[in-house]
């Protein structure tokens, strides 16, 4: 993804027109990041909207002629992300006992969900949705996002031990979600 | 179906590079871009308002200094030709009676026989009353007569040798006019700056300050403050839509000018509009998201102000700090499912997600009326938000740090 540093300098000068292309260029790369973390699209949205206001605030301190703008721009994503979880970390824990009950339902139901047995992309990154937050986080910015567990212990506020047990704990999670979907596909066809 | 690890992240790796691009529809942009108008906004008013409130407050501190300093320059020039008056001796005082008439003597001498002296003499700016002075002081001595002033004179003053000599004697009886104050019956209001300037240098030069002078002991003073103003709004941060009251009790030192101040007050935020708000996600028939606003209207502070600052005259201007701690609040509750309003309540002497403690940062300018009565005005903000962090409550308000500006009154009890 290559960004002209004309169009970023005139950012940084708060032309908005430029400011409008930035943010139609920044989305297609930022924003499934956001989703990725956030549920839903309306969060991933607001979440989208609050970093891109980051990123203008901060263009002008930027060395744009040095700095690679979408690692940048990608690094000021994560750690927003990371921030707003750690600031809503309580009200997530609310949520997140609903989404144990909504695990147990997942693993109860006897036919699986369409959606999930469909088995394309949106389905297998749903099933991130079933970890819990922490191990979500540490899985995504290990696997997708290509941090090391050094990074990710730093970015997170943990210790590097903690981030691999999230991870170990997240794999675990995710192969026994997918070999029960394996196994209904195959009584699927059996029938 | 053995899946190991590396399997597990190369499919959940896959899934996310082979993953749709999100759709982008323009009205994102309009949301955006709504965003930064309010902030643009928001960052001109602050600019407005910082640049307006400086202007005010350096207009002010100009206004009130020019006033000190010309009662300051009024005062000092009579007490010092009070001082010069009082505290020359008899003999001294004779002697330079005598001395200065010997100087009009060789002037009047010199203005008649050597031009030259008499050009140096009008070469300083003459006003109407300095002329009607200056009249005076040569009709002196005039009188005596050129014969019987030549004859008490010096001879050597003939002497084309001493001419120079002459010059700097001369100029000695010009510097020495003040001395004369009795003589001539000076009207102090209608001296020339050049005059006064004199008169400072020569008293200042004479008459060192005494050894034995007490040094400055502090002053204490107790006192009374009420102020009243306007502080920006938190929710829409417009300046001009919360009132903040302040009472206060306050102790005051001065040092040789410098002033620390220590008290006890009552502060009231009126209109506050401090928003805090909840979420939540209820698992009923289908999700319902509660939002609850607690929108915070009036806050009750108790406070303690420590606040430095300088005197000068009858003006005193300084930096304070306050620690306030929050005694009680009202409050709108007003509860949203699906953003919809569903119930507003009022209640007092509700915290939730508010802090106890906060802090405000103020500067501030005063100036005596009265001895016992001054007039002042504070201009500051908090620097500690008054909204916790890490809470349940996240913030829904434009601004959590508001600027204020106060008109304050003050009374001293004991002085």
């Amino acid at each position: 993804m290559h960004i002209d540093v004309k169009l970023l300098k005139a950012c940084a000068k708060n032309k908005r027109k430029a400011q409008e292309e930035l943010y139609k260029a920044c989305f297609l790369f930022l924003m499934p990041i956001c989703k990725r973390f956030h549920q839903n699209e309306a969060d991933a949205h607001a979440a989208y909207n609050d970093v891109f206001l980051k990123i203008l605030n901060n263009l002008s301190k930027l060395d744009l002629d040095e700095v690679p703008f979408p690692s940048w721009a990608k690094r000021v994503m994560t750690n927003a992300l990371i921030d707003e979880y750690r600031r809503n970390k309580k009200y997530r824990e609310q949520i997140q006992k609903c989404d144990e009950e909504r695990k147990l339902e997942f693993y109860s139901k006897e036919v699986v969900n369409d959606a999930i047995t469909d088995y394309d992309e949106r389905s297998i990154l749903r099933l991130l949705d079933y970890l819990k937050p922490d191990s979500k986080r540490v899985f995504i910015l290990y696997v997708i996002e290509g941090y090391s567990h050094k990074e990710i212990a730093h970015i997170m506020n943990m210790s590097v031990g903690t981030s691999k047990w999230h991870l170990s704990i997240a794999r675990q999670e995710l192969r026994e979600m997918i070999t029960k979907i394996e196994n209904e596909k195959l009584n699927n066809l059996a029938i | 179906m053995n899946i190991n690890n590396k399997n597990i992240d190369q499919i959940f790796k896959d899934a996310a590079h082979a993953e749709k691009a999100p759709e982008y529809n323009p009205v994102y942009w309009e949301e955006m871009s709504a965003i930064l108008d309010a902030k643009d906004a928001k960052r001109k008013r602050f600019v407005y308002w910082t640049i307006s409130g400086a202007s005010v407050f350096v207009l002010l501190l100009s206004i009130l200094f020019t006033v000190n300093y010309k009662d300051v320059k009024e005062t000092t020039v009579l007490n010092e030709i009070r001082k010069v008056e009082q505290s020359l001796p008899k003999e001294t005082h004779s002697e330079v009676e005598y001395n200065n008439t010997t100087s009009k003597e060789k002037e009047v001498n010199i203005a008649e026989n050597n031009s030259f002296s008499n050009e140096k003499v009008q070469d300083l700016p003459q006003t109407e009353s300095n002329n009607r002075i200056e009249n005076q002081f040569f009709q002196s001595f005039a009188e005596a007569g050129k014969e019987s002033v030549l004859k008490s004179s010096n001879p050597q003053f003939f002497d084309n040798s001493n001419i120079d000599l002459v010059d700097d004697e001369v100029d000695k009886s010009i510097e020495t006019k003040p001395t004369k104050a009795q003589d001539v019956n000076w009207d102090i209001n209608k001296l020339s700056p050049l005059q006064i300037t004199s008169i400072e240098e020569n008293t200042s030069r004479k008459f060192q300050p005494s050894l034995f002078e007490p040094k400055p002991r502090p002053s204490y003073s107790l006192y009374a403050k009420v102020s009243f103003g306007l502080m920006e709004n938190y929710k829409t941060s417009r300046p001009f839509e919360s009132g903040l009251f302040d009472l206060s009790l306050n102790f005051e030192v001065n040092t040789n000018n410098l002033l620390i101040r220590a008290g006890v007050g009552a502060q009231q935020t009126s209109n506050a509009d401090l928003i805090v708000s909840h979420r939540k996600k209820v698992y009923d028939y289908g999700i319902v998201e509660v939002q609850s606003d607690l929108s915070y209207q009036g806050l009750w502070d108790i406070y303690i102000p420590l606040e430095l600052g300088y005197k000068y005259r009858k003006t005193a201007f300084g930096v304070g700090v306050q620690a306030n701690y929050l005694i009680s609040t009202t409050m709108n509750l007003n509860v949203y499912e699906n953003h919809k309003l569903t119930s507003s309540e009022w209640f007092t002497g509700k915290k939730n997600g508010l802090k106890s403690f906060s802090t405000q940062a103020y500067l501030w300018l005063e100036h005596s009326l009265t001895p016992r009565i001054a007039l002042g005005l504070k201009v500051g903000t908090n620097i500690s938000g008054r909204l916790v962090k890490n809470s349940n409550y996240f913030n829904n308000s434009s601004t959590t740090n508001p600027i204020y500006g106060q008109l304050a009154l003050r009374f001293n009890i004991l002085k």
